[in-house]
């Protein structure tokens, strides 16, 4: 037993030591201050070249360390690079760096809306198949520019886009007219040959009302301008970002997010609703597709009340639930339409109704794209108030005006 | 050679005084008698071993002024008498060979040599300088008994006895040493502890055959059956109330004279984990700090390797603005990290030796300046990244947690091997160095208690009974039954 230990040990000395190999058996050593962290990455239709794919990134450069230069800020530098292929124009990128891109750490992958336009499969099968990125990178599709022209134009040295995107990634939950697709979603989405791709857009927006204080103001700031419907691999058209919600609420992507109604006096009223439930539920005649039922439940709290009457009461809370279920059954039904428009399952519909349904979905699978045209889609929104955050009546309460406008309320709610 | 030789020389003050030739300590005093045959006995003693007041006023007084003795015929009578309870003293031994009364001698007795009858009695009175009992140093407690071993044997078996008032309480006492005679005991439960692993115990201490016992490495080697591990098998306390706990779970104490620590066995990796106060506390508070020591001592073991790995092999592994900032703090670092981190342990080591062996004065200036000059000139200097200097100290903090220094010691020096295996290839190879240590620890055996028991080697029983998790007293009904008790059942 103690020669065999000794053998092992022998060998495995051999093994990790030998120069002899071509190939070492253990990993090589790289230090982590001899990469270029890249967490953006823009790819675009070559404008010179249209076969060719443009490559850009944002490394940082010099950045502080540990002695008489701690703290200092990094530079940031944008390069870019052509190439046929993504691979090849990384290659090309590394060659003209002094440090290994790392793209590991690649959190955000930008897509020019023109790449998106000519087929997207070529411009991100790279992120999909290789090992060094990642499957929760996010993807976005740049709306009316490229994602060269993007990146060059938000980022400055006091704002890093990365970093701006990185609060919108966590903030976008809250937003509701947006959402979040990564890498493997999107592998998902585009392997499914009766749904359309739908992928979060951004646009750049002017920044002359804004400053920063001590740092240059980039060029330009992003904003989210919707949702990419691509169709067939290939951009079809977006959804506006007023109809961003009711995409949300109709594929279960929404949170919460902030809407403006009125009250029953006619107030504005701000409300965060929530998403509780979702339930769809195909109407079958036979094996024929008659009607899918799109049923959400929400529920809402009141942020804020420009009103001065105490609405806390059935009657008045249960106009209001009306109210936000009319508006978001709105915009639900005007996101169903901009879909038809489209031309393409965007709702994730197919998968739902196969996932309910397997049997019966065969038989209509074929010629789904055709379907989907002219299949009634039924909306229903109930909402539930839970909270209005505060118990108190607002400034300016009237006790028996309030008290004559309920009575009023409950007798008009009572019929 | 020499017990036989001396065996048969008869016992005579000139053979005495022969033996401890140049020995300045070594008094010899004639008692004259008043006795009608005019007999003279001799009287010896090592000076500062013995009480003066034991030997004038309960021997030496007697035998000059008791008519008894006045009266007695010949020295047969007077040997008879001095024997029978005539001197006011308890603790005499008639010594049949002038070896034995060599041994009573030097053990601090007075030994009263009857050249008629070429015999001699030993009476016990030790009283030499001992240091009185004192507040542990090295593992002191908030809520708990403030005493501690010394170096007097007597003292310390008094110590236990005074706790345990039982007559199961066995202490066996063997002589060790061919030179020092020292008294090593052996404390056990009897009906408790395992007779078989009692007789080994002695066994193996009967069988060390050296010149002299003179540290505590001697008794700790020969109570390791397996002696090839980095891995301490035996515990050592300094408190009573802990060696006290561990004799009546079942196990088996050490007691040598001359050293102020007490030994404990067997043991598994548990044993070393545990603290004092473990039993002082609440048991939800003991349960969470015992995951804590577990996690600190791993924590200790990995840290610096892990942090080798991660930034020289798996870059993916670290969430970007930790990359980011690793990064930025490693410019104009010229080491690699590997490089840094085994110069920061270097150092740390460095500093732990310094600060224990120079004075406590002196020792926290030499922590003030290795802090400044470590972490603070290092890293303005560029000469190491921050984010090392955080890892080792985090691995450092953690590393003394651990209640064991012998454990603590063993954890230090196996993160360094992981820090080299980590250098060859990342995680890959220090998991590699990980299953070889849980490997070796899995094959280590101490008198027939499995180091990693009750977790291995015990099918799942006792897992956690009183050992990451501390049980309430009234649920503590077994005792530990990797070391095999002789009597499973306990209360409390």
């Amino acid at each position: 037993m103690r020669k065999l230990r000794f053998a092992v040990a022998i060998l495995l000395v051999c093994a990790t030591l030998s120069g002899c190999s071509g190939e070492p058996l253990l990993p090589m050593m790289n230090e982590i201050d001899d990469f270029d962290i890249i967490q953006v990455l823009g790819i675009d239709r070559s404008a010179e070249s249209p076969d060719e794919v443009e490559v850009t990134i944002i490394a940082g450069k010099g950045a502080g360390g540990g002695g008489e230069s701690a703290g200092t800020e990094r530079m940031l530098e944008i390069e870019s690079a052509t190439a046929p292929t993504v691979i090849g124009a990384l290659s090309n990128l590394n060659l003209y760096s002094d440090r290994r891109h790392h793209l590991g750490y690649t959190d955000f992958l930008l897509i020019g809306e023109s790449a998106a336009a000519d087929d997207i499969s070529k411009y991100t099968d790279y992120f999909t198949r290789y090992h060094e990125t990642r499957y929760s990178t996010r993807v976005f599709i740049i709306r009316g520019t490229s994602a060269h022209d993007f990146l060059k134009s938000t980022v400055s040295d006091a704002h890093f886009v990365a970093d701006a995107l990185g609060n919108f990634d966590e903030t976008v939950r809250r937003v509701g007219n947006t959402g979040i697709v990564s890498v493997i979603d999107m592998i998902n989405m585009l392997d499914a040959p009766d749904s359309a791709t739908v992928l979060p857009a951004l646009k750049t927006r002017d920044v002359d009302d804004t400053m920063i204080i001590g740092g240059e103001m980039p060029e330009k700031d992003f904003a989210p301008a919707g949702y990419a419907v691509l169709r067939d691999f290939k951009l079809a058209g977006y959804f506006e970002p007023e109809y961003s919600l009711g995409y949300n609420a109709l594929t279960g992507k929404m949170h919460t997010a902030p809407l403006n109604v009125k009250d029953p006096d006619g107030f504005m009223t701000g409300v965060i609703v929530m998403s509780d439930s979702l339930n769809l539920t195909p109407v079958w005649d036979g094996d024929k597709l008659k009607s899918v039922t799109i049923e959400s439940v929400l529920s809402a709290n009141v942020g804020e009340q420009h009103g001065r009457n105490d609405i806390y009461h059935d009657a008045p809370l249960a106009e209001l639930c009306d109210t936000i279920s009319a508006d978001v059954k709105s915009r639900m039904e005007k996101a169903v339409e901009r879909a038809r428009e489209l031309g393409v399952d965007s709702l994730d519909l197919a998968e739902r109704i196969r996932t309910k349904n397997p049997v019966k979905w065969k038989r209509i699978e074929g010629n789904w794209r055709e379907l989907f045209a002219q299949l009634p889609i039924n909306v229903k929104v109930t909402t539930c108030i839970r909270r209005p955050y505060d118990l108190r009546e607002p400034n300016g309460f009237k006790p028996q005006q309030a008290a004559d406008k309920a009575k009023t309320a409950k007798e008009k709610h009572n019929g | 050679m020499q017990n036989t030789s001396t065996a048969t020389v008869p016992i005579t003050s000139d053979a005495v005084r022969a033996r401890l030739t140049d020995c300045g300590d070594a008094v010899f005093c004639d008692v004259a008698l008043t006795a009608a045959f005019g007999g003279k006995l001799t009287a010896a003693f090592i000076d500062g071993m013995v009480s003066s007041q034991i030997v004038n006023d309960f021997i030496l007084k007697p035998l000059s002024e008791k008519r008894v003795f006045a009266q007695a015929f010949n020295e047969r009578e007077l040997l008879d008498l001095a024997m029978n309870g005539e001197v006011y003293h308890g603790q005499r031994k008639m010594c049949g060979d002038l070896e034995t009364a060599m041994e009573q001698l030097l053990s601090g007795a007075l030994v009263l040599i009857f050249d008629g009858e070429q015999a001699a009695i030993a009476y016990d009175s030790k009283g030499y300088e001992k240091r009185s009992v004192s507040e542990p140093t090295n593992e002191n407690v908030l809520k708990g008994s403030k005493e501690s071993f010394g170096e007097a044997m007597r003292v310390n078996t008094s110590l236990v006895r005074r706790r345990i008032q039982t007559d199961a309480l066995k202490m066996r006492t063997i002589t060790l040493g061919r030179r020092t005679h020292t008294s090593i005991t052996l404390v056990y439960l009897d009906g408790v502890a395992n007779p078989d692993t009692v007789t080994r115990v002695e066994e193996r201490l009967g069988s060390l055959d050296v010149d002299g016992i003179v540290s505590t490495g001697q008794i700790e080697l020969q109570l390791q059956e397996t002696r090839r591990t980095i891995f301490p098998l035996v515990l050592y306390t300094e408190r009573v109330d802990k060696f006290c706990g561990n004799i009546l779970e079942g196990r088996i104490g050490i007691i040598t004279d001359g050293l102020p620590v007490a030994y404990i066995t067997p043991n598994d990796l548990h044993s070393f984990l545990q603290a004092p106060e473990d039993y002082s506390h609440n048991k939800i508070i003991s349960t969470a700090l015992r995951i804590l020591r577990y996690f600190c001592s791993f924590a200790s073991l990995i840290l610096p390797a892990f942090y080798v790995s991660i930034t020289t092999f798996h870059q993916e592994m670290i969430p970007t603005k930790l990359a980011v900032s690793i990064i930025a703090s490693k410019q104009g670092v010229p080491f690699p990290t590997y490089m840094e981190v085994l110069l920061m342990l270097l150092a740390f080591e460095v500093l732990l030796e310094a600060g224990t062996r120079l004075p406590q004065s002196i020792g926290q200036a030499v922590s003030i300046v290795g802090a400044l000059v470590v972490g603070q000139a290092a890293i303005t200097a560029n000469m190491l990244s921050p984010g090392v200097v955080i890892v080792i100290a985090a691995a450092g903090i953690t590393g003394f947690v651990i209640p064991s220094q012998d454990f603590s010691n063993t954890v230090r020096l196996c993160r360094i091997a992981l820090v080299l295996l980590s250098t060859l290839g990342g995680l890959f190879m220090t998991s590699i160095g990980l299953i070889f240590l849980l490997y070796h620890m899995c094959t280590l055996d101490n008198f027939g208690t499995p180091y990693l028991s009750p977790f291995v080697a015990s099918e799942g029983r006792q897992m956690f009974n009183d050992t990451i998790v501390r049980r309430s007293w009234l649920m503590l009904d077994e005792r530990p039954e990797n070391i095999r008790p002789a009597d499973k059942k306990r209360k409390g």
